[in-house]
């Protein structure tokens, strides 16, 4: 039953392609011009200095995007565990109109 | 009566004449279930204590009615523990598991609040909270049904109601079966 | 065949990545299907699907330095449409009986098709709640895994399994009460 539930929501759930009009229209909408940072000739000690800031930037950039997932992890568990328990609650208040009905 | 009216009355009496003694903690210790989850086609098993959820609630949106209302309930929470299997074939779990947890909801200030068995849909809910001054500390469920074995702690203040009322908001619409009498 | 498509497609991420807009284009062509389809599932409005589709490619062209395959390319794009499509559903007002009775788009063509089946089981889907709605959607549509579906939306895996085992007991009850109804 469960099989034949999700054959017909993957028919159902399938669409055209929108064609060459929306592939146009996505190209109108670029920018009228796309070209690569111009590149500049470093020195040296520039050159390091720059390296050693990327290298800085790099990891703190690590660390906030760790803390970031983990806070986000521990956001969806959150919403997780309230579901089961309203769940829960809820199977609970019907046990007892079940109970109260007998 | 409508039973959450009357459930409500019974935690609101229990608030009212509730022991005032020193603070049990509202956390229970969860029996080892490593052995359910080995043999459960799906495992919830969440454990947030202050830290976490304090983490957590950063990233809850206040424009996005549902995790405003999960911002809300929050508020105030010390630990979130949830242990939750469902299972292909029918389940009956260890005694000793779930005598782990009924004993510890025996201590001072524990109060069950709703005991429901259904024999015909071999289902045991039961509800407890715990009450500390005049206020609900903690909240424990454990629930037994013919699939599904579930276990929640819910540390710090809680209002039941509004945990309740979530379930029409966190991702599936109310389905409307526990029809008002 | 499909190794060649993966090469050309590869190949048009390099060159998309160094300017080439014909390459872009091309990248464009190959996704837009995919893009396009889960914007109209989530949104229900095939005219707000194409400004969201177009939004995603417009991103994905200010973005595409940091695109480091095909396969790549694909979690982005469900990514970014996903999590785009799951905002602009919280800042709209809530789905009013109209835009679920306006069915946005009918289903491709297929020959074992029960057309009123499918109009419902989309009208189902549409009422789910955002994030259960791109789960369900990531899983029958782009026939992702749990464990993709997981990591494209940044949800625990026992969450998305969650979300597909109630969504799916959602539609089958509304299904049989209005077998019932009938």
């Amino acid at each position: 039953m469960t099989e034949e539930l999700e054959n017909e929501l993957r028919r159902s759930l399938r669409t055209n392609d929108p064609g060459e009009l929306f592939t146009r229209r996505v190209m109108q909408r670029l920018p009228h011009e796309h070209r690569a940072a111009p590149r500049r000739w470093l020195t040296w000690s520039a050159g390091l200095a720059a390296s050693l800031l990327l290298v800085f930037g790099i990891r703190q950039k690590v660390l906030e995007q760790r803390e970031q997932a983990a806070g986000l992890r521990a956001k969806q568990e959150l919403l997780e565990a309230l579901r089961v328990t309203s769940g829960k609650l809820d199977l609970a208040y019907q046990a007892v109109d079940k109970e109260n009905e007998t | 009566m409508n039973t959450r009216i009357s459930i409500l009355l019974v935690i609101a009496t229990l608030l009212a004449t509730g022991p005032a003694w020193a603070d049990p903690s509202g956390k229970i210790r969860l029996p080892n279930l490593a052995a359910l989850e080995a043999r459960a086609s799906e495992t919830v098993e969440v454990t947030l204590d202050a830290a976490l959820l304090g983490m957590a609630s950063r990233f809850l949106d206040a424009k996005n009615p549902e995790e405003a209302g999960v911002r809300e309930i929050v508020n105030g929470l010390q630990g979130v523990y949830v242990r939750s299997y469902t299972f292909d074939e029918p389940f009956t779990p260890q005694k000793a598991d779930v005598d782990m947890v009924r004993s510890q909801l025996t201590a001072p200030g524990w109060s069950r609040i709703v005991g429901a068995r259904s024999r015909k849909d071999n289902t045991n809910v039961e509800v407890y909270i715990l009450v500390s001054g005049q206020q609900a500390m903690g909240l424990a469920v454990l629930a037994i049904e013919p699939k599904e074995f579930t276990i929640v702690n819910i540390v710090g203040a809680i209002d039941l109601e509004r945990l309740h009322r979530l379930e029409g908001q966190l991702g599936v619409p109310k389905l409307g079966i526990a029809k008002q009498p | 065949m499909l190794l060649q498509a993966a090469n050309n497609e590869d190949e048009d991420l390099s060159r998309a990545q160094r300017g080439d807009r014909q390459a872009f284009a091309g990248l464009v062509r190959t996704h837009q299907r995919s893009v396009y389809g889960l914007a109209l599932r989530m949104l229900s409005r095939a005219d707000l699907a194409e400004e969201l589709a177009q939004d995603v490619f417009l991103k994905l062209f200010h973005a595409l330095r940091d695109v480091t395959s095909a396969d790549h390319l694909r979690f982005w794009l469900r990514r970014v449409t996903a999590n785009l499509a799951i905002d602009r559903l919280r800042q709209k007002a809530p789905t009013t009986a109209q835009d679920l009775l306006a069915d946005a788009e009918p289903a491709a063509p297929d020959n074992h098709a029960d057309p009123l089946l499918q109009q419902t089981l989309r009208r189902l889907v549409a009422e789910l709640a955002p994030q259960a709605r791109a789960v369900v959607l990531l899983r029958y549509q782009a026939d992702l895994d749990p464990l993709d579906i997981a990591e494209v939306l940044e949800m625990p895996v026992n969450t998305v399994k969650s979300h597909l085992k109630r969504s799916l007991d959602f539609m089958r009850e509304r299904l049989a009460e209005g077998a019932r109804h009938d």
